[in-house]
């Protein structure tokens, strides 16, 4: 039988770095010393992707249930998987989550490796708000809301697929304790910090072959200050409509000008224990 | 699913006679001229041995096309006039019949060696307008709208390609529009009354009276799709980029390469995008306002 591990999920939980990282991985697939073009990037669709669906699957999934959507996303990425003779990467904000049939939504089979990006969740929520253009407390209850999904109505039709989130720690332990797939995870603020090691670790657990100089020229033109210049000449396809832009600040700690101690305690009582294991409490 | 009775259709220009209902197909007189397409209740094979094509609930060759739907109806069209139905558990007629005018007469079109496009087309202003894009991209609710406005529909979701005539034209498909809940309440119509497509979800057949019933040369072909900007953009398509987005905008594309089926399509679409303007048309993605988009569209291209 055919390996078919080999698709590289890009995992996350909305703005902790996963686009940043693959407008990394565009500069570095794509050597060269021109600008990389943030509205055409690496080939990383996301997962949810309604098209890659109803190709793959022959029907539309605009007559099918959510849960039917569901039950074959699965066979959609074996599909995918057994199509391709590259690499392939997947965006993915879903949770990682099993199917009443108890087979995982992203299977074991197909999956070469999953970066799972995090960061803290005090940033998160100030960039979550800003990518809803909705009010922080609402977005604080998105992150604490065990039933929160994109694209969950069932009155209209969304270009994505429904994706369950779960809260903001039940996205982590999802892919980081439960999937049991193999697993890097990559904070943002390391991304920040100290970006030719993290992006090296996470180049080489990919299994790709890169020096540090090709890592460094990748990052230099994939930098947050370049990738903010583009958007504000050229737009961003991946702005959400409502939101003023895509590119923030992408700074870390931007939680302690914005938020509210109240605020701030409704994420820490909520995420405590996750934050803690993934050190992001001691910096209070 | 035993029906001795037969029902009578036509669409998309062909006569059906069928032991299924089909919902939104328009009914014909039993004694009509000969049978195109037979629809029957039978056995179908598990998979094509010889497929070409295969995808998650698929297989295809030059003449066949399987598509396997759990919980609802396993499909075998053949030879471009026959599609044998066999239900899978308790779905309900209605939910066999949605795939039935979907994929499997996609599939079917293909073979007949016509051009379906995942589009629809309305008649507006005397102008025939193709209306091309993915899933999502708003081609039922902006028919919708334009028949609110005067508009006659001629196809919804797949518009099939005619190229008897000088021009290229659509063939009449079924008077019928599939519409969400959502876009229903925009354009201040109700969901009451009306037929759901499939049980659970909130989307619906709405009938439309205002329906043509002849073949209809096209004036532009439109790529609707949407963007995160304010505006609304149409931009004209040149060269290849036309035959691209026919392509890609192909019904059921991917049950065909590798085929014979895949030169003929290359051939219809290239007459296609040699013979009609094809422009992309990017709406806002947030609110979905038609009426704006409909001033847009009429007053495209302008004065010639």
């Amino acid at each position: 039988m055919e390996d078919l591990h080999n698709i590289v999920w890009l995992a996350s939980y909305p703005k902790s770095g996963n686009t940043w990282f693959r407008a990394f991985l565009t500069a570095l697939l794509n050597p060269g010393s021109s600008d990389i073009d943030i509205n055409n990037l690496y080939q990383t669709t996301i997962a949810s992707s309604r098209q890659l669906f109803d190709e793959m699957t022959g029907v539309s999934s605009a007559d099918l249930s959510p849960e039917e959507i569901d039950r074959l996303r699965p066979l959609v990425y074996r599909q995918n998987a057994l199509e391709s003779e590259e690499i392939l990467y997947h965006k993915v904000h879903d949770a990682w989550t099993v199917l009443p049939n108890g087979e995982p939504l992203f299977p074991n089979d197909v999956t070469k490796v999953v970066l799972y990006f995090i960061r803290n969740p005090l940033d998160v929520a100030v960039s979550f708000a800003n990518h809803l253009n909705t009010g922080m407390d609402k977005t604080i209850g998105i992150m604490n809301n065990p039933q929160y999904a994109f694209c969950y109505r069932t009155d209209r039709l969304y270009n994505q697929l429904q994706q369950k989130l779960l809260t903001w720690s039940g996205h982590v332990k999802s892919w980081v304790d439960e999937s049991g797939l193999p697993l890097l995870v990559i904070r943002y603020e390391d991304m920040k910090s100290d970006p030719l090691e993290t992006f090296s670790k996470a180049v080489t657990f990919m299994g790709l072959d890169h020096c540090p100089a090709e890592i460094e020229a990748a990052l230099d033109r994939a930098s947050f200050a370049r990738l903010k210049q583009q958007e504000e000449e050229k737009g961003f396809s991946e702005k959400s409509a409502a939101s003023p832009g895509f590119f923030r600040k992408g700074i870390v700690g931007d939680w302690k000008n914005v938020l509210s101690e109240e605020q701030v305690k409704r994420i820490v009582e909520e995420h405590y224990e996750v934050m803690e294991r993934f050190g992001y409490v001691s910096d209070e | 699913m035993s029906h001795s009775k037969k029902f009578h259709y036509r669409a998309f220009s062909l006569n059906i006679a069928s032991e299924i209902p089909v919902t939104g197909f328009e009914a014909a007189a039993a004694a009509a001229a000969a049978v195109d397409v037979n629809i029957r209740s039978g056995e179908v094979p598990e998979s094509l041995p010889n497929a070409i094509n295969k995808g998650v609930l698929y297989q295809s060759t030059d003449k066949e096309f399987l598509l396997r739907v759990e919980g609802v109806a396993a499909y075998y069209v053949r030879n471009g006039n026959e599609i044998i139905v066999r239900r899978l558990g308790n779905a309900t007629e209605g939910e066999v019949s949605a795939f039935i005018s979907g994929t499997s007469f996609g599939a079917l079109l293909h073979q007949r060696r016509m051009l379906p496009l995942h589009a629809c087309t309305v008649l507006f202003n005397d102008k025939c307008l193709v209306f091309a894009g993915i899933s999502g991209a708003g081609k039922s609710t902006l028919a919708a709208a334009l028949i609110g406005q005067g508009g006659t529909l001629i196809a919804d979701d797949i518009s099939v390609i005619d190229f008897t005539g000088t021009k290229p034209a659509v063939c009449p498909a079924f008077p019928y529009i599939k519409i969400w809940e959502d876009s229903l309440v925009h354009l201040g119509l109700s969901a009451a009354g009306l037929e759901p497509v499939r049980g659970e979800l909130k989307k619906y057949y709405l009938p439309v009276e205002q329906f043509s019933r002849d073949y209809t040369a096209i004036d532009q072909v439109f790529i609707l799709a949407s963007h995160n900007k304010p505006e609304i953009e149409i931009k004209p398509l040149q060269g290849v980029d036309k035959f691209r987005a026919l392509k890609k905008h192909t019904y059921l594309f991917r049950g065909i390469p590798k085929t014979g089926l895949e030169q003929n399509h290359f051939l219809l679409a290239n007459q296609l995008a040699g013979q009609v303007p094809m422009s992309t048309i990017i709406r806002p993605n947030g609110e979905f306002n038609t009426d704006k988009l409909i001033r847009e569209i009429s007053q495209y291209p302008g004065k010639k």
